[in-house]
């Protein structure tokens, strides 16, 4: 009677979360499918199927696995590398160099997408090695955000690396390599795995990146649903790809956490001094300049030719950001964009944090009985599924279904930060989890025979541990949100734009000042959301980027 | 009556009985400590009464059922094994907390905390952090921070255990000390007899998530209910059937199934009614101790530092009966 008391307890205490998941992401998902499965009223399974065996969608599908398989073993073999030099070893201006390489996570597709334009397209410094419009610009842009999932996971593993073990093997007579083959490395296995995991299926679901750079020679499992509901207006096609993609997701999803179910390395740190940089560590160091050479390039190429005007420099670009561009390209000025995103922004992340408070309570709360731990877990993994359906899918499901009665949402100026909150949720919850797991329950206990109420025992126990993860995860919301292009273009209204959005349509519109106007914005946007980033990071909360 | 009353508390995990049936009483003013191995069930029992564990059975304060209540309002303190401290806190905010909880006038709480700090024997360390301070200081601020909720009990997890050995005697004493000085009615939890010796008043014995023995500390002594608790009590062996007879005619008492002895109940002495001959020797600083092979079996014995006796030396041995224990017969079960 007590756990049924408890399951109970649960079931009200995650009812909120839930039906804000249910409204805004099942919802939708499940509308947009629907379509596809059902043809003319009556369910049509064997069309679906028959949308899977089409070429254009199977060279889609084939196209997703090896560039996301590609770009996963190039972001480990880069990210590896640079994780160690940053989390194990101490040189002059190394938080300088973790700051660079860290960044490119939060930023924009649309801005890295117009960076590597710049950088290797046909003006570009490096057009001469026809990267333009090839997988291979695909996958350098895949790898230019996710090498820096592979730092954030690995490193805080790494930093807190018990040495010991890995002395012990030294003692018995192992090499340095040795040391790494049987005692580093197989210690990293889970938080490797966990990151490769997370890459791929970032690489997978990436929309913005694969759509600026590969144009429409190439077109991933995202970018076709975007060009078969949006262009093509067959849903069927795109509710299949749809299924697809979302199954995939949840399996990669599960292998995600069972990786995850060894010891977060975030709870039982051990302190480990820095060791001094020695040649040994040269292959390292060279690896690392490699990546910084690809972090650094386009955006620097980007920020210098917004600052070019007809063959010298000048702010001219900058200052057009108050117009609304050449031949009518947008309908407001585009400081009008920044402030419209800032203020989506602003609600998205609350929104995002209350959700994902909630969850990660409900999720880390001490569970009693088996029943009680299943519900926990389930739940767990439920919220993390808008980390891996696509984006357009999303916002494509939202037209359809929040935008007529019962629930016409259309035009309430709240649609597009929820949406933008359910995207940053995954990202929210999987910061403040590991800090909420961190806490011994014995302290809160402590507390409650102190006289505390539950309420009290929060105060004192939970906020001093959670009150910089918190902040730390408002950054990543907010930058987040800031630079979501995906499921805001489908909800975005032409009159009220946002930034990424404002982008987009420039570079689509012909003329000089329209598209130094995008390099501008760019530069904007890019700078806003590395700004938030830094910030984040000099909170130094251990957990972020814990998948 | 007694001031605390348990009755038939039972804590389950997943259908696995941690504790089954418990019965506890404690008199106001008293301390009574609970002693079992570890995983018996003791700190289970202990989170129960405190609240902090879903439990079926009653716990009773003064007469009043307080099963229902949640821990904040159960006015009863624990202190963790491990302290617990809020990290984030110096040492007086951490004293002071309960007070600050029931709004106690600042100044009041300037002064309490300072005499609670006093009373720890920590005056001075105000303002210090708890990772700064050493294990045993950590207890004791943890100590003064549950005597600050002023509880109507003041439950102890392992208070000592986390510390060396040197350190837990003394902090033993000290705890006994400030729990009088208090009259604080406690309930302790450890596995340690000495600790148990040092502190308590009254003794429960747990064993595999029951109560097997309970009374006042020196009845329990006297007369272990059974040779395993005998033996966790700290008598060294148990003798049964002819060798605890030949043990107890030795000391002109009547036969009884089994005998608990401690090492110090059998001294060398020239006239002893026991004779055997030496195993082994060992030098400790107060003592020497033997394994002396009798009619009886082999015993331990121990000797004045100044007697000569080596393995295989033929010894007489006195029996000091306070220091042994005639055990009801073991197959009663």
């Amino acid at each position: 009677m007590n756990q049924t008391r408890r399951l109970a307890a649960l079931a009200a205490t995650a009812l909120v979360p839930l039906l804000v998941l249910g409204v805004f992401f099942g919802l939708p998902v499940a509308g947009m499918v629907g379509r596809g499965f059902v043809q003319h009223g009556r369910l049509d399974a064997g069309g679906v199927l028959d949308v899977l065996a089409r070429p254009e969608i199977r060279r889609a599908v084939w196209f997703t696995v090896w560039t996301s398989s590609v770009a996963t073993v190039l972001s480990c073999a880069l990210g590896l590398p640079a994780a160690y030099l940053l989390h194990r070893v101490a040189f002059p201006g190394r938080a300088a160099l973790r700051a660079v390489l860290v960044v490119p996570f939060v930023l924009p597709t649309v801005v890295v997408g117009v960076a590597f334009e710049l950088l290797i397209g046909a003006q570009g410094p490096l057009a001469s090695l026809g990267l333009d419009g090839t997988p291979a610009a695909i996958v350098a842009g895949m790898v230019f955000f996710n090498a820096s999932v592979v730092i954030r996971v690995v490193g805080g593993a790494w930093e807190s690396l018990d040495p010991r073990p890995g002395e012990a093997a030294a003692a018995l007579g192992a090499s340095p390599r040795q040391v790494l083959r049987d005692v580093t490395l197989p210690a990293l296995r889970p938080a490797v795995v966990s990151a490769a995991t997370v890459v791929f299926l970032f690489c997978a679901t990436a929309f913005g990146i694969v759509l600026t750079l590969g144009g429409l020679r190439y077109s991933s499992v995202e970018t076709q649903i975007y060009l078969l509901t949006n262009d093509l207006l067959d849903l069927q096609g795109a509710a299949a790809l749809s299924v697809l993609q979302l199954l995939v997701v949840t399996v990669l999803l599960l292998a995600a956490a069972r990786a995850r179910r060894t010891p977060d390395p975030a709870v039982a740190r051990v302190r480990v001094r820095r060791r001094r940089l020695r040649r040994a560590d040269l292959p390292a160091v060279a690896v690392t300049l490699v990546l910084l050479l690809l972090v650094v390039g386009p955006l620097a190429s980007l920020v210098v030719a917004s600052l070019r005007v007809d063959g010298s420099w000048g702010l001219a670009d900058y200052r057009a950001l108050q117009t609304p561009g050449a031949h009518q390209a947008l309908l407001v000025p585009v400081t009008d964009a920044v402030v419209n995103s800032l203020r989506i922004a602003v609600d998205a992340t609350w929104m995002s944090l209350l959700l994902g408070l909630a969850v990660a309570t409900i999720v880390t709360r001490r569970s009693r009985s088996r029943a009680e731990r299943r519900a926990r877990a389930l739940l767990d993994g439920l919220f993390m599924l808008p980390l891996g359906v696509s984006a357009v899918t999303l916002g494509f499901g939202f037209l359809i279904t929040l935008g007529r009665p019962p629930l016409d949402l259309r035009d309430s100026p709240a649609l597009i930060p929820v949406a933008q909150a359910l995207v940053a949720l995954p990202l929210v919850v999987r910061v403040l989890v590991p800090v909420l797991v961190g806490i011994d329950d014995r302290l809160r206990q402590a507390a409650a025979t102190l006289g505390a109420s539950p309420a009290r025992a929060l105060l004192v126990v939970d906020l001093p541990a959670i009150w910089k993860p918190l902040l730390a995860a408002a950054g990543f919301a907010f930058a987040c949100s800031l630079g979501e292009f995906g499921a805001t273009s489908f909800l975005v209204q032409d009159d009220r734009p946002t930034l990424p959005v404002v982008i987009y349509r420039l570079i689509g519109h012909p003329g000089d000042l329209n598209y130094g106007m995008a390099l501008a914005a760019s530069v904007v946007l890019g700078a806003t959301t590395a700004l938030v980033m830094l910030v984040v990071e000099r909170l130094r909360v251990p957990s972020v980027g814990t998948f | 009556m007694g001031a605390l009353a348990v009755r038939d508390l039972s804590v389950c995990y997943d259908a696995v009985p941690a504790v089954s049936g418990a019965d506890l009483d404690l008199e106001a003013g008293r301390v009574l400590a609970v002693l079992g191995p570890s995983g018996c069930g003791k700190s289970t029992l202990l989170r129960a009464v405190a609240g902090l564990e879903p439990a079926q059975g009653r716990v009773t304060w003064e007469g009043a059922d307080v099963s229902s209540m949640p821990a904040h309002r159960r006015g009863f303190a624990l202190m963790f094994q491990d302290g617990q401290l809020f990290p984030q806190l110096s040492v007086a905010r951490n004293v002071g907390y309960p007070l600050r909880i029931r709004r106690t006038p600042r100044v009041e709480v300037a002064g309490r905390v300072a005499g609670l700090l006093d009373l720890v024997g920590l005056a001075g360390f105000g303002e210090r952090l708890p990772s700064t301070l050493s294990g045993g200081e950590r207890q004791r601020v943890a100590l003064a921070r549950a005597l600050a909720a002023s509880p109507r009990l003041l439950l102890l997890d392992e208070p000592l255990s986390a510390l060396d050995a040197g350190l837990r005697q003394r902090l033993a004493e000290d705890l006994r000390r400030i729990l009088v000085e208090a009259g604080t009615t406690a309930v302790m939890v450890t596995h340690d007899h000495e600790e148990a010796f040092a502190v308590a008043d009254d003794l429960a014995v747990m064993r595999a998530g029951r109560i097997v023995q309970a009374g006042p500390i020196a009845d329990v002594w006297r007369r272990p209910a059974d040779p395993e608790t005998a033996l966790f009590l700290g008598y060294a062996r148990v003798l049964e059937g002819p060798a605890a007879a030949e043990l107890l005619a030795a000391a002109g008492l009547p036969a009884a199934p089994a005998l608990a002895v401690r090492r110090s109940a059998l001294t060398v002495a020239d006239d002893g009614p026991l004779h055997g001959e030496v195993t082994d020797v060992r030098t400790t600083p107060g003592q020497l101790r033997l394994v002396v092979r009798t009619g009886a079996g082999e015993l331990d014995a121990v000797a004045a530092l100044d007697r000569r006796a080596a393995p295989g030396d033929v010894v007489r041995l006195r029996v000091d009966l306070t220091r042994t224990a005639v055990l009801p017969s073991p197959h009663r079960s």
